[in-house]
């Protein structure tokens, strides 16, 4: 029993940065219909951006993430400027390829500027731990936990009243008939980039308290896939049911099975939701008409 | 060799006027016409005399080169003429090479049993694979086989860990018959004409009722479900052909290599495979050789380009220092540039040329688009 409890703490540890992960794949796919591979490696480029504000920079840690999010909106921005929106009208499949490329390209950036080993942050841990018996939590996991919480209340809110979020749904409904109401689908393609950096950052700021930035960090992001495909890919809410179930699978699987098996079982379980809901738990039925 | 798909580019059996073919087996033959006959023996005796040209170090990419274009050629039938897109082609490259490693230890003969069981172990595996097909298509078939492609991974990480091959297995010095393989020159002939033998079977196939029952599942799956295409054959028939010669491939690259780890087999080569097919020009198989060719040598010309730049040069050395970066960094951009750029790849740019060529003295823009 102990050991499920310990199970469940270590993967509400993890929990965020595939929720992160998956919103920012999710507010892509929604508004883009792009499916975005690089979102794994624009979580790495967050990691050591946040290594570079706390580390060489000298920020304390709120600063720091808060740096580290808008250099990455930045970057998110000048990715669907500079690929994206040439391939505007291109099949689903060159999409995809792209954003590999994309992956592949900040990969050799990080690389070069940082070289292959891993850096870890010495910054000090939050006095927020929750400890009782099995039950382990560290302060940047509490922290994690409740800066998710926010900024996914932040960004409901957002897509919900400002009138950019509103914007941004009415593109994601029918770009051309939002279009035609004088909105600019470019500026509304571009800021939801901006948007998915800033998730990319933030997870990206997790994984580097917990882990320190390393180039594996993008391998944690492909784990995002499945959580957003079994929330669905077109649902905010999917993607934070999605994240806490690949995590708690994951968790579990370790504590049963072993450490080798925890991704192959997070496919397994993703293979399953295909086959029942293709759609995934929250996201909407493709209609497809012949 | 490979200008003789050239008519099979972008999938449609366009040929210049003048060049109709008179009967229905002339449509279906591989080289119909003078020009093709001539790139076959000048791209044979070119096949035949490249090692004589290659140092040490370029023998080994070139095999390396042969295996991939076995690979490349099975996925871009499979995503090229089928339409199904596939994150999995390194699953079935394991699976085959895993294959050639179990075939060794339980009967001690390699190549001649382990290459086809390979291919056929992957062929099964790539059937149960392609079953998600009939069902999802574009992203959610891409996720599917990636899915599948980490738990097959898992699969034969747990093979290797049981047999205590912590670090890989190593395999012996192959034969067969009077050959032994021990040298990179030695390998280079079987390589090639594998090879070739690859090319020639998927340019024969997509002139068959099977490729073009692909080229209709690929256009419209249920347009060709219509006209009487059995769009399920087609589909998982694509997954196995494909998935038997990337198995092929893995047997031999386990048997090339004499050293084989599940730790090679991972979403990265898979990637760096539908790379290839991007990159030569997807749906033709001179574009898939032409890809597996790039894409093999590419990190080998960077280093030598980079060795080749003015020495003193401070920016030199930080480049020299960071080798391995920088091939990554100009891979992604390469492909990003070619499909922002030419996202028919490399074959489109012949075919630009050939119009160009064709209408000279009297090109213009818009005539050279027409073409296609």
């Amino acid at each position: 029993m102990s050991d499920f409890v310990h199970a469940t703490s270590s993967a509400l540890g993890l929990a965020p940065i595939y929720i992160l992960t998956a919103t920012g794949f999710v507010i892509v796919y929604r508004a883009t219909q792009v499916f975005n591979f690089a979102q794994g490696a624009l979580m790495m480029l967050g990691a050591y951006f946040t290594y570079q504000a706390t580390e060489k920079m000298g920020l304390a840690l709120v600063p720091a993430i808060i740096l580290t999010v808008l250099a990455m909106a930045v970057v998110g921005a000048l990715i669907y400027q500079l690929t994206l929106r040439p391939l505007t009208g291109h099949g689903t499949f060159g999409l995809i390829i792209v954003t590999m490329g994309v992956s592949i390209l900040l990969t050799g950036i990080v690389a070069a500027k940082w070289g292959f080993t891993a850096l870890a942050l010495s910054a000090p841990e939050p006095a927020l731990g929750i400890h009782s018996g099995s039950f382990n939590l560290g302060g940047f996991d509490v922290g994690s936990i409740i800066l998710t919480a926010v900024v996914l209340g932040a960004l409901a809110a957002f897509f919900q009243y400002a009138p950019i979020g509103i914007q941004m749904r009415a593109t994601a409904e029918s770009p051309k008939l939002a279009s035609q109401r004088g909105i600019s689908v470019q500026r509304i393609y571009t800021i939801t980039w901006m948007l998915a950096g800033a998730a990319a950052a933030l997870a990206g700021a997790i994984v580097s308290f917990r882990t320190g930035a390393s180039p594996t960090v993008a391998a944690i992001g492909l784990l995002a896939f499945p959580a957003a495909l079994i929330g669905g890919f077109d649902s905010l809410r999917g993607a934070i049911v999605g994240g806490l179930i690949v995590a708690l699978a994951q968790a579990y699987a370790a504590q049963i099975w072993g450490t080798e098996i925890q991704e192959a079982v997070v496919y397994a379980l993703m293979l399953v939701v295909l086959m029942i809901r293709p759609y995934g738990l929250f996201g909407s039925p493709e209609v497809l008409r012949v | 060799m490979t200008a003789a798909s050239i008519a099979g580019a972008v999938g449609k059996p366009f040929r210049r006027s003048g060049v109709t073919p008179a009967s229905y087996d002339r449509d279906a033959s591989t080289f119909a016409t003078p020009a093709r006959k001539l790139v076959l023996v000048l791209g044979l005796v070119g096949v035949y005399f490249l090692p004589g040209l290659l140092d040490a170090q370029y023998m080994s990419i070139a095999n390396f080169a042969w295996i991939a274009i076995i690979g490349a050629v099975g996925l871009n039938l499979l995503t090229g003429y089928a339409g199904q897109v596939s994150l999995g082609q390194a699953a079935f490259l394991g699976i085959g090479a895993f294959s050639a490693v179990v075939v060794l230890k339980a009967v001690s003969v390699g190549l001649l049993l382990g290459v086809p069981i390979g291919g056929c172990v992957a062929a099964l595996v790539g059937l149960l694979i392609g079953l998600p097909s009939l069902r999802f298509r574009g992203f959610y078939l891409a996720l599917t086989t990636l899915a599948l492609n980490f738990i097959a991974i898992y699969v034969l990480q747990k093979y290797q860990t049981d047999q205590n091959a912590l670090t890989g297995f190593s395999l012996p010095t192959q034969n067969l018959g009077p050959f032994s393989f021990k040298t990179d020159h030695d390998w280079y002939y079987l390589l090639a004409v594998l090879g070739l033998v690859a090319i020639l079977f998927s340019n024969n196939l997509v002139h068959s009722r099977t490729g073009r029952a692909w080229m209709a599942v690929r256009d419209r799956d249920i347009a060709a479900s219509i006209v009487g295409v059995n769009v399920t054959r087609a589909k998982l028939s694509a997954f196995m052909v494909s998935s038997f010669m990337a198995g092929c491939a893995g047997a031999l690259l386990a048997y090339y290599q004499g050293n084989i780890s599940v730790s090679g087999f991972n979403l990265n080569l898979a990637i760096s495979y539908v790379a290839m097919i991007i990159i030569g020009g997807l749906g033709t198989t001179s574009g898939a050789v032409i890809g597996a060719v790039i894409i093999s040598a590419l990190p080998y010309w960077i280093t030598d380009l980079v060795n080749a730049l003015p020495q003193h040069l401070s920016v030199v050395e930080s480049l020299q220092n960071s080798i391995y970066a920088v091939q990554s960094g100009v891979y992604g951009l390469i492909i990003i540039l070619f499909l922002i750029f030419e996202s028919r790849g490399v074959v489109a740019v012949w075919l630009r040329l050939k119009a160009w060529l064709l209408l000279w003295p009297y090109q213009r823009r818009g005539i050279m688009e027409t073409e296609e």
